[in-house]
């Protein structure tokens, strides 16, 4: 690793005590049913939690079982724009993804690695279309995202809490992007894929042709794919078939988010009301 | 009307509440915030720990690997902290390298680690100059509303509680690892260091676990680092001048602070082995 004097340093070189595991595909689906327990289509529970930071103009929490990832989103800043003629009519999101060095079986580096990068830019093209850029001209609203532990579905689930945090802090948005995501290989095919399945697909099952995971940021008002992020190899007819069942999926998970920012502005109407009849 | 004086002449909203002796939170001088600690919720770490002071919350990520000791210390392994406040915390911290107050946080959490000798090194060397574990504490900060630094060490304590290594044999000849994962010991900490942040203000007040609000305002700020009665860190940096006698009682009231501290992480660590 190189040398970072900005941090403490520790021996040159570490490895892992860890071995990498085979994956086994039998392993992956005991009787019909998942190594947790679900079946192929059924989506882990979500805890999800607006106004975990107290510092940020608004923030989300969300917890898909082992997955957790935590969002703030800040004030609208101006934009450091170099060139005047730049200044456009539309504003900007800023998005910044990051796993923590604890969050995966490696341990990850402490500066932004290309999957940061990739996944900020994924991010960023998720949200966008759901914001109401016009609303605040030559200004940018920074998002940032941490993910305390990738269990699978870490883009998705950062997806869905980003667009919570946005609603939390108070941004313009035309609607509530949710995340969603979903692996296959062969015939089989897992919603909401832990990391070990994620793993499995993103590799392939020697023989089977199709395989790999599917990211996609839906906006479900509009019935509209604001993103979608697919890696592996498919088929046309199959692509159709798993965007077409996307609606209906994001549905559920549309419906989690709505309850909860519902009940975070009634609790919060409470608590001012209270704060009066104190006065 | 009381948000706009708060705008506009701060210290003078502060002054106006402490010459009653009490804090605009409502909290009275040397009145800590309610503080939860909570281990073990990362399974992906060897050790893993949450602190929550108030609002500012701090998690510990602890991450074990092999490695050859050095040439100085051939008996010993590494313990390597490192915080990081990244923007998501605070509008205060831009994202990059770690600015001034991450490097010192890492540099006084460093600092204690050795001073304390919180963890036994030699209890880290499977076989002298050959191989040895290297804890790498990660500490990331997602709330920072004041008193980081007690909320930093609390959290590695807490983290380095809950760590197991896995049994290793090595043999020097054929220089084969065998890693038994299934036989895991804990890691026994000789001390528990916890620190306690005091605020000072106008030389005449002093403030125990100062918020965010409370530290921007303050004339300076002082961490003691106790564990019962020993007393292993003073770091003031700067700040205006404070008596003896105000250092003393700042002292005593960390040790009290860290003894029930203590208590907490104790009874967190039995509600996860139950």
């Amino acid at each position: 690793m190189p040398v970072d004097h900005r941090r403490i340093q520790g021996p040159e070189c570490s490895e892992d005590y860890r071995k990498p595991k085979n994956l086994d595909a039998a392993l992956l689906k005991k009787g019909g049913r998942r190594a947790d327990g679900r079946k192929c289509g059924e989506q882990r529970k979500i805890f999800l939690k607006p106004g975990v930071v107290s510092q940020a103009k608004g923030s989300a929490y969300i917890e898909l079982d082992h997955t957790k990832v935590i969002c703030s989103v800040f004030d609208p800043r101006e934009k450091a724009s170099r060139n005047v003629e730049q200044q456009t009519v539309r504003g900007e999101i800023f998005c910044e993804f990051k796993f923590a060095s604890f969050s995966g079986v490696q341990r990850r580096s402490h500066q932004q690695e290309a999957d940061d990068k990739e996944y900020s830019l994924l991010l960023k093209n998720a949200l966008e279309p759901a914001v109401c850029l016009h609303e605040f001209p030559n200004f940018q609203v920074d998002v940032q995202v941490l993910v305390l532990q990738d269990d699978g579905s870490s883009l998705a689930a950062a997806i869905t809490c980003a667009g919570l945090a946005l609603a939390d802090a108070a941004v313009p948005m035309y609607d509530l992007p949710v995340g969603l995501s979903k692996a296959f290989t062969g015939d089989t095919e897992f919603y909401d894929p832990t990391g070990a399945e994620e793993r499995l697909c993103l590799r392939g099952v020697d023989g089977e042709s199709d395989h790999g995971v599917f990211t996609v940021g839906f906006l479900p008002t509009f019935n509209q794919v604001s993103q979608l992020f697919h890696s592996g190899h498919i088929s046309p007819d199959r692509f159709e078939k798993m965007i077409s069942e996307v609606g209906t999926l994001a549905a559920e998970v549309h419906k989690a988010v709505q309850a909860i920012l519902l009940s975070a502005v009634k609790s919060s109407i409470d608590s001012s009301n209270n704060s009066k009849l104190l006065l | 009307m009381s948000v706009h004086i708060k705008t506009i002449h701060p210290m003078k909203y502060m002054r106006d509440f402490l010459a009653r002796n009490i804090r605009p939170d409502g909290r009275k001088l040397s009145e800590v915030r309610p503080t939860a600690i909570n281990v073990g919720s990362i399974s992906t770490a060897d050790g893993s720990a949450l602190v929550k002071i108030g609002n500012t919350v701090v998690i510990c990520g602890i991450k074990a690997e092999l490695t050859v000791p050095n040439a100085e210390n051939p008996n010993e392994g590494f313990v390597i902290p490192n915080v990081e406040l990244p923007p998501l915390c605070s509008p205060q911290f831009k994202s990059g390298p770690p600015g001034e107050t991450a490097q010192v946080s890492s540099q006084f959490l460093a600092d204690i680690l050795v001073n304390s000798k919180c963890v036994d090194l030699q209890s880290l060397c499977i076989m002298p100059d050959k191989l040895a574990w290297v804890l790498y504490c990660d500490l990331i900060c997602l709330d920072h509303d004041g008193s980081v630094l007690d909320a930093c060490v609390a959290a590695l304590v807490s983290a380095l509680c809950t760590v197991t290594l896995p049994e290793v044999k090595f043999d020097a000849i054929t220089k084969n690892k065998t890693v038994e994962l299934e036989k895991r010991r804990p890691l026994t900490l000789i001390c528990f260091p916890f620190a306690s942040t005091f605020a000072t203000f106008d030389e005449n007040s002093i403030l125990a676990d100062p918020s965010e609000e409370e530290e921007s305002l303050c004339s300076g700020t002082i961490s003691i680092v106790t564990s019962g009665d020993s007393l292993y860190s003073v770091h003031k940096p700067g700040g205006c001048q404070l008596s003896e006698n105000r250092l003393s009682e700042c002292i005593s009231k960390a040790q009290k602070r860290s003894l029930t501290l203590r208590g907490m992480v104790e009874k967190s660590m039995e509600s996860i082995k139950s």
